[in-house]
């Protein structure tokens, strides 16, 4: 049973992983943490659904599709609402986020209604059993998606322009300035690729958690879960902690109860946060006076 | 002696900010301590307002252990402070910004204050009262109910010296006191900091890179260069000693000349 | 401050009256009980985010506690309501005391997350602990038998309001006061002043959750019905939305925002989905165009007008 679980919550981990990556990289670049990320996965979800159901796209199709959706819209939100609010204290930073949050699951809401509605797998359905152990060929595709985009990840900000220019810009806003890079293109494409991962999130356990205005309210605590057990400034952390948050979830589900998963999770986010804040692989950050 | 740093050493990561410093300052003294950008003089107040805690060495005041007080306890034992980039309550207003600074005087209770007992009133109005001496003494009264963002800088800086004198401190430490400020601004400041000591008798152990007002007020200077204490002595003798004028003074002699 | 004290004058005889001018409809009082209960939430959570500058995300959660506790000493204990609704408040304000524990470390976004998770966490508890709270059919409660009807009752939460408004301002005159806006500006200073930060941020959570326990011990006997659901998400985000579309660090903010975003779900809340869209595009077009909230434009008004009448009586 442990292994099965394990198998079902690196899978699910995977997504919260993909998610938090997405938080994290907003946070890492322009010191803001996204509240609206879920609802923002949630919309492209949806999105994605109305290329399947209305325009009878293909599946990969319409995924692609919604992804080039998924990075203007991020880049839109970046532009429209969060660049007026840059210099503006933390506190009305978090409130905009929120803000966007509710006017994104009203508007979801009024389209597409209350009613949860199921979502095609990737893949058609197929399952494999090594040593008891059950694996779905949709587990497979998310462990495959998942790795491909880190390895993408890790070589876009290694080799390319812009990921050099984003690292920078995450160190040290004024020196990026002053070495010429465009700071602020950098944020806006920065919103743009964190709502593509988040999209990809969506996309990928709408399946599991059906399709709603709601449905990302779970994952989307538990993404910050992940980001905030890896330490909120590391890429890798984001990946641990995904991970890790999937089984936990998992092994409580299994073994204690699976309506009290979630509350676990809650639970754990502030024990981290009182106990290390800087989570497992975060960077210390220290008080100047 | 009111003051004593001995062989304190802090370090950040691998960088060492202050190394085995030893510092006394006698009370009733303007005493300043004086180098270039990062010699280790705002870290030196750091600790002694207990922002920071050295990895080693001792820092006493009358006699007794400072750093086993903790940061917030500090002012209650005699020692204020100001910053060097003015870090007032910038929404609230001049008088209440003063207040704070009678914070840890104000007994009064929580249910005290909610139920607007007589007590509290006549602590409050006590408080006041005394702020506005202190306002006074600055002459800051007509700005008493205007917030603290809309002063101008030099205004600003006085406030900032004012919330932390109104406790009546034994010592206060002053980051830059003038930086910022004009010829006249600083002439007014200057003056100020030497009726501090003389008419309230507070001992001052200020950080200033104004190298004319530190030679005009000081009673004993400390020149720091790389964490490390290169001289220390009256303004005569700091002015002479060729360590000093090599590893600091030479650079902006010209600027005391003009 | 005199424009305040005129200000909540005028809004508490408006409250008192209020019930001869709709007729005892019970619709309207019901209305307006709900916005006084909302209003001294939005207040609580304004001293604590308003002018402390510490955001919680999950203020619901305090309101849930508050209502439960009533609910589980009358039906459980059978104790009396006049003892109800002081417990309530001091419960209440325990989870806040251990709430503003972690929340000494934490700021910002961190503070907002660790308080969503609270928030998150709450209802759900109460949800799977059935035995204590009924789970999802909830609990029902009678009202206090010296207070019985709607009417009554609700003279009896407009007075515990202006007392708890009362208390408020002159907790924020005080030195109390002083030093929760001073740990909002600046925790540097307030430390270097003698503020016990960590102390004091505690503090003014337990403060806040106090009167958001009282409020919902309101709550629990004004509407009569309680349940998890009542106390989600969505109940914390509204609040917030308050005290931000009527003003940071307002009280009379707080009652503005309180007043217009209890009438507006009223309404709204018959098109699913509106209510939080109109919430949530309340909330972000005020910090984009009016980040002081609707109350500035009264208060500048109000300034401009003094200073003119000042000019003109110079000039006279």
């Amino acid at each position: 049973m442990a292994g099965q679980i394990i198998i079902g919550g690196l899978a699910a981990g995977s997504l919260y992983a993909l998610a938090a990556l997405g938080l994290i990289l907003i946070f890492k670049t322009s010191d803001i943490v996204n509240f609206a990320q879920g609802e923002m996965a949630m919309l492209i979800t949806f999105i994605s659904f109305t290329f399947l159901t209305v325009t009878k796209l293909p599946y990969f199709v319409s995924f692609l599709l919604s992804l080039v959706i998924a990075f203007i819209f991020g880049m839109a939100v970046e532009r429209i609402f969060m660049r007026p609010v840059q210099k503006a204290p933390i506190l009305n930073q978090i409130i905009l986020t929120f803000g966007l949050y509710m006017v994104f699951r009203g508007v979801a809401g009024i389209i597409w209604g209350y009613t949860p509605v199921g979502f095609p797998e990737a893949l058609p359905n197929k399952h494999f059993n090594y040593v008891g152990i059950t694996i779905t060929i949709n587990q497979i595709f998310i462990f495959v998606v998942t790795t491909i985009l880190m390895l993408g990840f890790y070589l876009f900000f290694k080799h390319t322009k812009i990921g050099l220019a984003m690292r920078a810009s995450s160190q040290n806003i004024a020196t990026a300035k002053l070495m010429g890079i465009g700071v602020s293109s950098v944020f806006t494409r920065t919103w743009g690729i964190s709502a593509i991962l988040g999209g990809i999130a969506g996309i990928l356990i709408a399946p599991v958690t059906f399709l709603d205005p709601n449905m990302m309210g779970e994952v989307g605590i538990k993404a910050f879960a992940a980001a905030i057990l890896g330490g909120f400034t590391s890429l890798p952390g984001a990946i641990v902690g995904g991970l890790l948050i999937g089984v936990f979830e998992g092994l409580i589900a299994g073994y204690v109860s699976s309506e009290l998963k979630s509350v676990f999770v809650f639970a754990l986010i502030i024990l981290v946060l009182y106990v290390k804040p800087t989570g497992i692989l975060g960077e210390k950050i220290t008080k100047k006076v | 002696m009111l003051l004593e740093l001995k062989k304190v050493t802090v370090s950040f990561g691998g960088l060492t900010a202050v190394n085995n410093l030893d510092l006394q300052v006698d009370e009733g003294m303007i005493f300043a301590i004086i180098g270039p950008n990062g010699a280790g003089k705002t870290t030196i107040l750091n600790c002694i307002s207990r922002f920071y805690t050295p990895c080693s060495g001792q820092i006493s005041f009358k006699g007794e252990n400072l750093l086993t007080k903790k940061t917030h306890k500090v002012l209650a034992s005699g020692i204020s402070r100001s910053f060097q980039n003015v870090e007032l309550f910038s929404k609230m207003t001049v008088l209440d910004n003063l207040l704070v600074g009678l914070h840890p005087s104000l007994k009064s209770s929580l249910l005290s204050n909610a139920f607007k007992t007589k007590k509290n009133k006549q602590e409050e109005e006590a408080a006041k009262e005394i702020a506005f001496e202190i306002l006074e003494l600055f002459d800051l009264k007509h700005h008493a109910n205007e917030e603290v963002r809309n002063l101008p800088f030099g205004i600003q800086k006085m406030i900032d010296i004012g919330r932390a004198i109104i406790s009546k401190p034994k010592l206060l430490l002053l980051d830059e006191p003038v930086a910022g400020m004009n010829i006249e601004e600083t002439k007014k400041n200057a003056e100020l900091i030497t009726r501090l000591r003389d008419e309230f008798g507070i001992t001052i152990l200020m950080i200033e890179h104004d190298m004319s007002l530190v030679m005009n007020i000081s009673d004993r200077i400390a020149v720091m260069d790389f964490g490390k204490k290169i001289a220390e002595g009256t303004v005569t003798e700091v002015q002479n000693n060729p360590k000093v004028i090599e590893a600091y003074l030479g650079e902006v002699q010209e600027d005391v000349g003009t | 401050m005199k424009i305040k004290r005129l200000q909540i004058l005028f809004i508490s005889i408006l409250l008192l009256g209020y019930p001869l001018l709709v007729g005892f409809s019970s619709y309207f009082i019901y209305v307006a009980g709900l916005f006084i209960i909302y209003a001294i939430m939005a207040m609580s959570l304004n001293l604590l985010t308003g002018f402390g500058g510490q955001i919680s995300i999950g203020h619901a959660a305090f309101l849930a506690i508050g209502a439960y506790t009533t609910a589980i000493l009358t039906l459980k204990l059978g104790l009396p309501f006049w003892l109800n609704l002081p417990l309530s408040g001091v419960i209440t304000a325990i989870v806040g005391f251990l709430i503003g524990l972690p929340a000494v470390r934490l700021s910002g976004h961190f503070l907002a997350i660790a308080t969503l998770a609270f928030g998150l966490a709450i209802p759900e508890i109460m949800l799977k602990w059935e035995g204590l709270t009924g789970g999802f059919a909830g609990l029902f409660i009678e009202k206090p038998s010296l207070f019985s009807s709607d009417t009554s009752f609700y003279y009896f939460t407009t007075v515990i309001a202006l007392i708890i408004t009362w208390l408020i301002l002159n907790l924020l005159k005080g030195n109390f006061g002083r030093a929760f806006v001073a740990i909002r500006e600046s925790e540097i200073a307030a430390e270097a002043m003698g503020v016990n930060v960590s102390l004091y941020k505690t503090l003014m959570f337990s403060i806040s959750a106090f009167f958001t326990g009282i409020a919902g011990s309101l709550y629990a006997y004004f509407v009569g019905f309680i349940s998890p659901h009542d106390f989600n998400m969505n109940i914390s985000l509204i609040v917030l939305a308050m005290i931000v579309l009527g003003g940071l660090a307002s009280i009379t903010g707080s009652i503005l925002g309180a007043f217009i975003l209890t009438i507006i779900p009223q309404v709204a809340d018959r098109f699913p989905g509106f209510t939080i869209t109109i919430t949530g595009a309340a909330l972000i077009l005020t910090i984009l165009f009016l980040p002081n909230g609707l109350i500035s434009l009264f208060n500048y008004k109000w300034k401009r007008k003094k200073t003119e009448n000042k000019q003109l009586s110079l000039e006279g």
